[in-house]
């Protein structure tokens, strides 16, 4: 966890240390009222103080400085592959939602996603899928009126 | 009167009952579901209620949240899991007695009790948010800002085990809530160029990822494990006329202390039934039956914990700001669907509050008809498998975040949120938060800005107002207790 810390830590202060300069290009303080850099300036100001305070104390942790016993939390490479598969599923179906359309993208990630939640009966995944994507077509379709992406070629 | 019969009038339509009754018994379903909590629930619920008039979406997220607080007490007496935080406590009494084969009466107990300190808070609610609105509606943008910093400073209480780590939660979110175009100045702030950042991060999607796509995340850890089962057959869910008489000496002071514990901003369910659970046994004349499956450790804990929901939503309609997580997601749903809580909604929309307070109380009834009417089906909500209810989740994430603005890229947004908020949440980062951040900042940056102006850039008049002030010295206070609570160890857990 301390180093996991230390890296999320330091990923905290270098964004912030960019929005601060970034911020650095916008209008400067006027003479009443506040200037758009202000707010922003003080949030990343704020975030490098804690950030710096995070990696700090983790950096002590990790010199066994401190007593606290470190936890080893590490993602097993079972769950690494899940969460792979399962954060590419999500981003071919956002990618091809438009091309392919809600009615089709739609059953193949909630499939997809069982099989990943290690569903083994074909007819539940067939089922599920496939019901549970006409159902909530049905509902936003034609009920809400939200206009869902369409397959091209219908 | 007239103000009663116009809520009365409007929660009974058969329309709006049905959509309080979806939201109560969804709310139940919720929170009785390991993993799933009452927020998650309401970000579920919200691509529906855009849909609705704001009175409806309002009730039904009323009855999402109750339900939800008194869900979680099932799978805490069915198999020792609480399905959300303010239920741990009654795990203490709930799982020995089921374990006796006594589950009905636990969940009847757990029932009775909830409505009785949800009945309590309601009427509470009633009588306090109008008079504090009252006193809010006077505020400038002087004590507005300093209301906000105030609310700012549930950050820390709602930062769970680091206090570090809460703040810079906090500060993510209003490094989130900069970008796009000022409000006050009209400069486009952090969009680089691109058109879709310029209006900033769009909130539901956010909302969406942050608190269900990255608890499917979690979910994907948890496969394996087995399902935990309640195999018993229920019976016997009412208590006798005697242990009621016992029960009701513990249920009203535990609900009056939910109350007052809800309507502090930072504390929260969990904090109010451990409390209650304590005073409970600290007054019983046979403590040593605590922890062994005795009804009042049941009670006090589920009276206190559905005694925060009225409470918490005093600060949350009269002075707009949250009490808990659970109330911090309902802000942004209640801004989503079109409604700013806060003292100028009871003077603008007196009708939404009125339907507001009737289905805060009709939903604590509904939860009694369902509790005690549908116990034998409640074990069959906790064999849902993982691997239908997360998929069917997904999919529904994404169609909400698509549905708001018809835009692909909001899916996107919403994904980018879940894998961001599982690595925050696997490292001990807490999304509260970051909602707060997200909610809060602008309007704090909005009242500084209309103050400055006002004062010709005088910031000296952020300190002139003697209310101002004593928002300032109770977000130190708030800070300094949550700072003192962290280093002290939790003697009650």
């Amino acid at each position: 966890m301390a180093k996991a810390n230390i890296v999320i830590g330091s990923i905290f202060f270098l964004l912030a240390l960019l929005m601060f300069a970034v911020a650095l290009d916008f209008p400067k303080p006027q003479v009443s009222g506040l200037s758009p850099r202000v707010f922003p300036q003080f949030v990343a100001v704020c975030t490098m103080i804690f950030s710096a305070m995070l990696i700090v104390k983790n950096v002590r942790l990790l010199a066994g400085k401190d007593t606290v016993v470190q936890e080893k939390k590490k993602l097993d490479s079972q769950f690494a592959a899940r969460f792979g598969i399962f954060s590419a599923a999500g981003v071919l179906y956002v990618l091809l939602i438009d091309k392919i359309g809600y009615l089709i993208a739609t059953p193949i990630l909630i499939a997809a996603t069982m099989l990943l939640f290690n569903e083994k009966r074909w007819f539940r995944v067939l089922m599920v899928s496939v019901l549970t994507t006409l159902i909530l077509y049905m509902l936003f379709r034609m009920v809400f009126r939200v206009p869902l992406p369409r397959n091209p070629l219908w | 009167m007239s103000a009663l019969i116009q809520g009365l009038q409007f929660v009974f339509t058969p329309i709006n009952f049905l959509f309080l009754f979806i939201g109560t018994a969804g709310g139940i379903v919720v929170g009785a579901i390991p993993g799933l909590t009452g927020s998650v629930g309401m970000i579920l619920l919200l691509p529906f209620l855009f849909y609705l008039q704001p009175a409806v979406a309002l009730i039904m997220l009323a009855g999402m949240f109750c339900g939800a607080i008194y869900g979680g007490s099932i799978s805490a007496i069915l198999i020792s899991t609480p399905g959300t935080p303010s239920a741990a406590a009654t795990v203490l009494d709930g799982y020995p007695l089921a374990q006796k084969g006594e589950a009905g009466k636990a969940i009847g107990v757990a029932t009775i009790a909830s409505t009785c300190g949800g009945i309590i808070s309601t009427l509470c609610l009633i009588f306090i948010a109008p008079q504090l609105a009252r006193v809010a509606l006077k505020f400038g943008p002087e004590e507005y800002f300093a209301l906000m910093v105030f609310g700012l400073t549930v950050i820390a209480s709602v930062s769970g085990a680091s206090l570090v780590k809460g703040i810079l939660s906090g500060l993510f979110g209003l490094s989130i809530a900069v970008i796009g175009i000022d409000p006050i100045s009209g400069y486009d702030r952090f969009s680089f160029g691109i058109p879709n950042l310029m209006t900033g991060f769009p909130m539901l999607p956010v909302l969406i990822g942050l608190f269900a796509i990255s608890q499917i995340f979690i979910e994907l850890q948890k496969i394996g494990q087995p399902l935990t089962i309640y195999k018993q057959k229920i019976k016997g869910v009412l208590p006798t006329r005697k242990e009621l008489k016992d029960l009701f000496k513990v249920i009203i002071p535990s609900s009056f202390l939910g109350t007052f514990i809800g309507i502090i901003p930072g504390t929260g369910g969990a904090i109010a039934s451990f409390m209650a659970y304590n005073e409970a046994r600290r007054f019983s004349r046979d403590k040593e039956s605590f922890g062994e499956g005795n009804i009042l450790g049941i009670a006090a804990p589920e009276a206190a914990n559905n005694g925060t929901t009225g409470g918490a939503m005093v600060p949350l309609l009269s002075l707009g700001i949250p009490g808990d997580v659970v109330t911090s997601v309902m802000l942004g749903a209640l801004m989503l669907v079109g409604l700013r809580p806060g003292p100028l909604m009871f003077k603008q929309n007196p009708e939404i509050i009125n339907a507001l307070f009737v289905g805060f109380m009709t939903a604590q009834f509904l939860i009694l008809a369902l509790g005690l009417l549908s116990v034998r089906v409640f074990p069959a909500i906790l064999r849902v498998p993982s691997s239908i209810l997360f998929p069917v989740i997904l999919a529904l994430c994404f169609l909400g975040s698509f549905s708001l603005g018809n835009s692909v890229y909001d899916m996107f947004v919403a994904l980018m949120f879940g894998i961001i908020g599982f690595f925050l949440r696997k490292f001990g980062f807490a999304m509260a938060p970051i909602i707060l951040g997200i909610i809060l900042g602008p309007l704090a940056e909005q009242n500084l800005g209309k103050a400055l102006i006002i004062s010709h850039g005088n910031w000296g008049t952020l300190f002139n107002s003697p209310i101002a002030l004593f928002f300032y010295a109770i977000s130190l206070a708030s800070v300094s207790y949550s700072l003192m609570r962290m280093k002290r160890p939790n003697k009650q857990h």
